[in-house]
């Protein structure tokens, strides 16, 4: 059988949405919100440099519909392709695994899938628990310098991840989903839920990677996270692509009442990346951790935009995204710290570290704020320098050789990123990843 | 001199904020039609008898202004109506006077008011009053003229030294920069222009008051300061303004040029009338081993947008922005600072703080760059920022952009409210609340005040208490 995904080369009309809807025997109103997201694409212009929160990335002609999306499936064998996981040796609750656009296989441990608990594919989740997904999935596609690629990714999504954790359950082991690529001039577009009941409490590492191949390729994502009354949240992203990858995402989290969500992201590769990374606070007691770290070598361009956005009085966020930068590295940080005139008592801090390393860098900060009441406690600061030649001199005076001395610096300085992931396992393989790759920017 | 909080008297407290807002009849002798166009440009140059490369200049600048879009990004003007203004008064068609007694008497009074010729005896070395679009007033000290020193209005200037003008002039800000430097650029009228020439340290500052008279008068003062090499001078403007009803446009483009080894210290009290919109382009140049310091005040206005900026362009330059805001219900201050490291070991502060009061909305935005070669540069931006009511506002939008590894940047902001603690510990020593609020208020402008000279930290200090009346309980 022949669809007109087959033949499909690129993301341009709204035929391929239909078609891939009808593939996978969607219900109605999810079709409805593909076209409509389809048509919100097409009604936006490309972020230009002369908009504001795009002025600083350079999308440079790349055209986010020409990355052929679908295709077939049968060359995959993908228990080969999760040995590539940081995670590949590490005991976890559940995993899902993907290779390019197509979701390879789910487990989760039967003891949590019998008390509640759903780990699968979107696609699965839709077949499965279409009133969850209906009920979680944005029906608005909300303003944002990101608008753009958001509809474009909700036309055209497949894959991704649906996590429902119930009511007081919480994990032990982190769920993990695993995203792999191993071609160019493709595009995978995943859309990723994550639901908390009230009192839940769970790890998930969202993991996605590729090899470097000779074209480019384009990974975009929405992830849309609801953490319940007392729950907890830590998710940690970790995005090591190829070269010549351009990767956008919009994570967008609303935190229940005295609700925690623990982020902490890690991108390691691709050619271009812009991300948005939204908590948003609307009950009273809610706390925010937001955390990044970014190795900018070669020709690398990691553009992060973040939102603190306190709406409850008595809300709480932390901020802290640092940079690594070699080579022709370029950061570009664009914080915002939103306190709403409802959000008396609320406390709020944002912090920008750069760390550059040649003379060709360069990173841009922009922590900004916006406090609409008086009786909060906000606080931000940016950093952008060298390695401190004291520290290094101090190290050279205990016997390590310079290159050692600076290794050690810049280890301390990534450290306390790393340490935002709970889970020591989990930690200790991500820091595995992370070291390699920051080493071999030597 | 002791720089101690001042805690203002129950008869200080009597100062009355009407003193500087009051106004007198308009004898106004020369008023454009309202609007600006073609026309009006070229008589503003007529008038002033100005070479031609002049009036080509505000040609230009009408052309950018009328090409250049409103910025969308800072403080609302929606309701500035640019055709609903005059763009030149000229109090008096009399060119401008040396001697006191000389000068109208009208004009007179309003400066006594002011005490300007007190100030002057006490302490300046020299004095540019500007009232409405001309400088009418001009006396400096003759020590000052043996050195050499050139303290004009800027047609005088452009009239007596036309080669250093034209050398200069718009340099330091393209007649293109920005929308309102467009308008300013064909519109402007007086302003100051000084020349310190090289080695000169003009020992007391030099000063001007700035005062609008004339309903919907936009005044586009202009002014130019150039110190040669190794000279030294501080600058000081102070701004009043009575009030009316129509809301007025403020639109100065100041140039400062900092040679070899110069030091341009410019310090600004502004206090226009709450229905002032004050939309001012500051930049310098400071080239190598010099210094430029911006200390800015903004305290009064409808809206100010002002952001004075550094370029650091030769080695070892300094630069400095001390800037602190006062926003009160109605007034939205958009203030802040840019510092550009353009060469190595160039190093730079900038210090905010501001002060939001009622629903007022006190923003810093400032930009923090750092060019490839700048090797070795330092700057440090810290930010603080005070609430006094659940309905006021404060917004930080620092950017910083560096392109240098061996730079060390730092930026640091922070936003609280008066803690309890300080006011109940004030008020357990026996002050009003309201005097509590004040004591920490002043105590932190204190930065700011410290820098000013002994009669304006006076002036600063009972502005302070004026705005505090009111404001708790």
């Amino acid at each position: 059988m022949t669809s007109p995904l087959d033949a499909a080369v690129g993301v341009t009309d709204e035929g391929l949405v239909n078609a891939l809807s009808a593939s996978q025997s969607e219900p109605d109103w999810l079709l409805d919100r593909r076209l409509k997201a389809w048509a919100r694409y097409e009604s936006l212009p490309l972020p230009l440099l002369t908009d504001e929160k795009w002025r600083r990335t350079d999308l440079d002609g790349l055209d986010p519909t020409g990355f052929t999306a679908f295709g077939e499936n049968g060359h995959i064998d993908g228990s080969s392709h999760a040995a590539r996981s940081a995670l590949a040796t590490t005991e976890l609750a559940g995993q899902n695994l993907q290779v390019d656009w197509f979701h390879q296989s789910n487990r989760l441990d039967p003891a949590l899938a019998s008390k509640g608990v759903i780990f699968c594919s979107m696609d699965e989740a839709v077949r499965e628990h279409p009133d969850l997904v209906r009920q979680y999935l944005p029906a608005e596609f909300p303003a944002s310098s990101m608008a753009k690629f958001d509809a474009l990714q909700a036309a055209f999504w497949r894959g991704g991840n649906f996590v429902f954790v119930p009511a007081g359950l919480e994990l032990e082991m982190p769920l993990h989903s695993f995203l792999w690529m191993t071609r160019s001039e493709i595009g995978t577009f995943g859309q990723t839920i994550v639901v908390l009941d009230r009192g839940a409490n769970v790890q998930f590492v969202d993991e996605q990677a590729s090899s470097t191949t000779d074209g480019s390729g384009l990974a975009g994502g929405n992830i849309d996270i609801s953490i319940g009354d007392n729950a907890r949240l830590d998710y940690t992203f970790l995005q090591d692509w190829g070269l010549h990858t351009s990767a956008f995402k919009t994570v967008r989290a609303r935190l229940g009442r005295d609700a925690v969500f623990n982020y902490a992201e890690f991108a390691l590769g691709g050619r271009l990346a812009k991300s948005l990374v939204e908590g948003t606070m609307p009950q009273p007691g809610a706390r925010c951790e937001m955390w990044g770290l970014s190795l900018l070598d070669g020709h690398r361009h990691i553009d992060h935009e973040t939102h603190q956005h306190h709406i409850a009085d008595h809300t709480f966020s932390n901020l802290m995204y640092k940079g690594v930068l070699r080579e022709y590295g370029r950061s570009v940080f664009y914080g915002m710290i939103t306190i709403e005139d409802t959000a008396g008592q609320s406390n709020s801090y944002q912090a920008n570290d750069n760390l550059l390393l040649s003379d060709e860098a360069r990173a841009d900060s922009i922590p900004g704020m916006e406090i609409k009441t008086y009786d909060v406690r906000c606080t931000h600061g940016a950093t952008i320098g060298r390695i401190d030649e004291e520290e290094v001199f101090y190290l050279r005076s205990r016997g390590f050789t310079r290159e050692q001395a600076e290794w050690l610096v810049v280890r301390g300085y990534i450290g306390p990123v790393l340490d935002r992931i709970p889970n020591k396992r989990i930690r200790e393989s991500v820091e595995a990843v992370v070291l390699r790759r920051a080493a071999s920017g030597e | 001199m002791s720089q101690d909080v001042i805690v203002p008297t129950d008869t200080e407290l009597e100062f009355n904020y009407k003193k500087y807002g009051f106004h007198d009849e308009e004898e106004s002798a020369v008023k454009a039609g309202k609007g600006i166009n073609e026309d009006v440009v070229r008589q503003i140059s007529s008038i002033k008898d100005e070479p031609e490369w002049m009036l080509e200049m505000r040609l230009e600048g009408l052309r950018c202004y009328r090409e250049r879009p409103m910025p969308e990004w800072g403080a609302d003007l929606s309701e500035v109506d640019f055709e609903d203004m005059h763009y030149y008064v000229s109090p008096t068609e009399e060119k401008v006077k040396q001697n006191w007694d000389e000068i109208p008497e009208y004009i007179k009074e309003t400066y006594e008011k002011l005490g300007i010729p007190e100030a002057e005896q006490k302490f300046l070395a020299g004095v540019g009053a500007q009232y409405d679009s001309e400088v009418v007033y001009h006396n400096y000290e003759s020590a000052l003229e043996e050195q050499g020193v050139i303290f004009l209005s800027m047609d005088e200037g452009l009239a007596q030294y036309p080669e250093i003008v034209r050398k200069y002039f718009s340099t330091v800000i393209p007649i293109n920069d920005n929308k309102f430097a467009a308008l300013n650029a064909a519109a402007w009228s007086g302003g100051s222009f000084i020349y310190v020439p090289k080695g000169v340290k003009v020992d007391m500052p030099l000063q001007a008051y700035f005062r609008i008279n004339a309903e919907q008068l936009g005044q586009f003062e202009r002014t130019l300061i150039i110190a040669d090499e190794g000279a030294d001078v501080h600058y000081i403007e102070g701004c009043t303004a009575p009030v009316y009803s129509t809301d007025s446009l403020h639109s100065g483009v100041i140039e400062l040029v900092a040679l070899e080894g110069a030091h341009i210290r410019y310090t600004t009290i502004q206090n226009w009338a709450h229905n002032m919109y004050n939309l001012v382009t500051q930049r310098a140049v400071a080239h190598k081993n010099a210094a430029v310091e911006w200390i800015d005040g903004n305290i009064g206005s409808k809206v100010t947008m002002k952001y004075p900026c550094v370029y650091l362009v030769g080695e070892g330059a300094r630069g400095e922005i001390l800037s602190v805001a006062y926003a009160t219900s109605g007034q939205h201050q958009d203030a802040g600072g840019k510092i550009i490291h353009a060469a190595p070991r160039t190093t730079s502060t900038i210090t905010s703080k501001s002060i939001s009061n009622g629903t007022g909305r006190a923003s810093y935005r400032g930009l923090l760059k750092v060019e490839p070669d700048a090797d070795g540069s330092k700057s440090f931006v810290n930010c603080d920022a005070l609430l006094l009511t659940p309905e006021s506002r404060t917004d930080t939008y620092p950017y910083i952009e560096v392109e240098d590894d061996n730079s060390q940047i730092g930026h640091e902001a922070t936003v609280s409210k008066i803690g309890d603690e300080e006011i109940f510990y004030l008020m357990s020593r026996g002050l009003s609340e309201q005097k509590a609020t004040s004591v920490i208020v002043t105590g932190f402008f204190e930065e700011f005040i410290k820098e000013l000279p002994m009669e304006y930290s006076v002036e600063m200090n009972r502005l302070i208490e004026i705005e505090m009346e009111g404001s708790v309980g």
